[in-house]
């Protein structure tokens, strides 16, 4: 049984917000299948009993509440592909594409 | 010759191990006043990989999403060498986003091998192993998520070192996966890469993951390894192990015995869970990480015939990202989609811990350090894994466990295999770097790294 079909890339690929050309599809499926089966012996793993892992400290240490100096404000225009009076310029969002 | 000089000989600039080098601002912060006479990196030359940001060159994370990117701010890594008075040369070459082990998935082109341009450098911090390797800079800094230092150490025949996740602060390296990522270090000798480390290392405010700690404080190097014991997991010895990569290991154990460390196998039975784990992980936590990337505030946009925002993002993201970041994108949105996260990554996570309580485990019963080889192989051909992606995760085969477990680890040039440098792997309990390194330097210092070992 595969695991992914062509329709179920295009579909993950747009919640991904990708475009992948009609060409691609058919390796990038492929190759998905290939990973997911060799990802999917993980899926015997059974559930240990203690306290789970995370990485880094099990608390984020804290600032002391103080009062410091702001960074300087990043100069967004620098930045930014397409900006006017300080926003942001975007294609209208009206067309969201009914998502 | 100088550092300038030897970045732009032609033999140097065929390796395209550099994405970014401004001679003229290398030569004005050469000109600055020094911080002290005695400050720990006075004068020493440092190449930077490009997903970690600098002021004065471009950081485009080796992708035409990025293209001729500058951060308005510094990595603290960054900003901590220069107080150290180091020099900060050029930014080195990668794969796209740090996704690959070999350094072919640049959207600038693949780095070549130093000893042999046919072959890769190891990935994905494979500019910064070359430039190392080809003694071009002292010492370069990398990044790893599933091994990007210590592989392409091991191919180049330099010495890597991966740090604790905590140790040195993420603050200025572009996220891939959170939970993994670290900045670490190449250098041609194990002392020089530790003091990198003990100047990058330490605690840092713009960090909530960067440990709460003093920064590394290195141990006086002993002149034997009496009282340390040393685990070797025979599942880093597989039957199908490269055979000078076996050699290199097996002459390398020799010489533990014979500096007195207490030898003795040990097993970590999970560790072939450690590289499905990890593709689940890394490409969740970079399909999350990597959806800024969309045109709207920075980076560069593509234009689209279709109308609407939505589809301005998947055109930029669609353009701008190249064959693997988008593989790693899609299976990281699939492994998280519903109907899928139960079955991939909430296994992963239990997977995770698995692999996490294996170390902890032999840790607690008295190993001090565990030797492995650091990669399957030497240095594979170019496009030898181009069609095969899970091909190419195996050269991260023993390399990944200590990322997933956030442990130390290291990797030291340990001989030759028909020219080709052969690395061995030290892996330490959690920021035990000071005696991992110490350990390391000893063992270096009775190995010869050019000696064939087959």
């Amino acid at each position: 049984m595969s695991r992914i079909d062509p329709a179920e890339v295009r579909r993950i690929a747009r919640l991904a917000a990708l475009a992948v050309a009609d060409d691609e599809l058919p390796a990038l499926t492929e190759q998905l299948e290939r990973i997911l089966d060799y990802v999917s012996q993980i899926e015997s793993v059974a559930e240990p009993a203690g306290p789970s892992f995370r990485p880094g400290p099990a608390r984020a240490p804290l600032r002391r509440d103080q009062i410091t100096r702001c960074k300087p404000p990043i100069q967004i225009e620098h930045f930014a592909p397409a900006m006017e009076d300080g926003l942001f310029v975007v294609p209208k969002l009206p067309a969201m594409d009914g998502e | 010759m100088s550092t300038a000089d030897r970045l732009e000989a032609p033999a140097i600039r065929q390796l395209n191990a550099v994405l970014a080098f401004d001679r003229a601002a290398l030569e004005a912060q050469a000109a600055l006043p020094r911080a002290s006479h005695a400050a720990p990196l006075a004068g020493v030359n440092v190449a930077v990989k490009d997903n970690i940001c600098t002021l004065e060159l471009p950081t485009t994370c080796a992708s035409r999403v990025l293209e001729g990117y500058r951060s308005p701010y510094e990595a603290t890594a960054v900003s901590r060498l220069k107080s150290a008075d180091a020099l900060i040369v050029c930014k080195t070459n990668m794969d796209e986003f740090a996704m690959g082990s070999s350094t072919e998935h640049s959207a600038y082109g693949r780095v070549l091998h130093p000893l042999d341009p046919t072959r890769v450098p190891g990935g994905s911090s494979g500019g910064s192993a070359a430039l190392v390797a080809a003694h071009v800079v002292d010492v370069a800094l990398g990044s790893e998520t599933g091994g990007s230092v210590r592989q392409p150490a091991s191919f180049c025949g330099v010495v890597g070192v991966k740090p604790t996740y905590g140790r040195v602060s993420r603050y200025g390296l572009v996220a891939f996966g959170s939970s993994l990522d670290q900045i670490g270090v190449f250098a041609r000798s194990v002392r020089e890469a530790g003091q990198v480390v003990a100047v990058i290392s330490g605690r840092d405010p713009n960090d909530a993951t960067a440990a709460d700690r003093d920064p590394l404080a290195l141990e006086r190097v002993p002149e034997s390894l009496r009282g340390v014991t040393v685990g070797v997991p025979q599942e880093y010895y597989p039957p199908e192990l490269h055979g000078a990569v076996r050699a290199g290991c097996e002459r390398a154990i020799r010489t533990l015995h014979e500096l007195g460390a207490d030898v003795r196998p040990v097993t970590l039975p999970h560790t072939r869970l450690a590289i499905p784990t990890y593709y689940v992980i890394s490409p969740a936590e970079a399909s999350s990480n990597l959806a800024r990337y969309d045109g709207v505030r920075y980076g560069r946009r593509a234009t689209s015939e279709e109308p609407g925002v939505a589809a301005l993002y998947r055109a930029t993201r669609g353009n701008g990202f190249g064959p693997e970041v988008r593989r790693r994108i899609i299976l990281g949105t699939y492994v998280l989609s519903a109907g899928y996260y139960e079955a991939y990554y909430a296994k992963a996570l239990i997977a995770r811990r698995l692999i996490a309580d294996d170390f902890r485990r032999v840790f607690r019963q008295g190993v001090d350090l565990l030797f492995t080889p650091t990669t399957p192989t030497p240095a594979f051909r170019a496009g030898a894994k181009a069609d095969d992606p899970v091909a190419m995760f195996l050269a991260d085969v023993f390399t990944c466990p200590a990322n997933l477990a956030g442990l130390p680890a290291m990797s030291i040039p340990i001989g030759r295999g028909d020219g080709l440098p052969i690395g061995g792997q030290l892996i330490a309990p959690a920021f035990a770097e000071a005696s991992m390194l110490a350990a390391a330097d000893v063992l270096a210092g009775s190995l010869d790294p050019a000696a064939e070992v087959r």
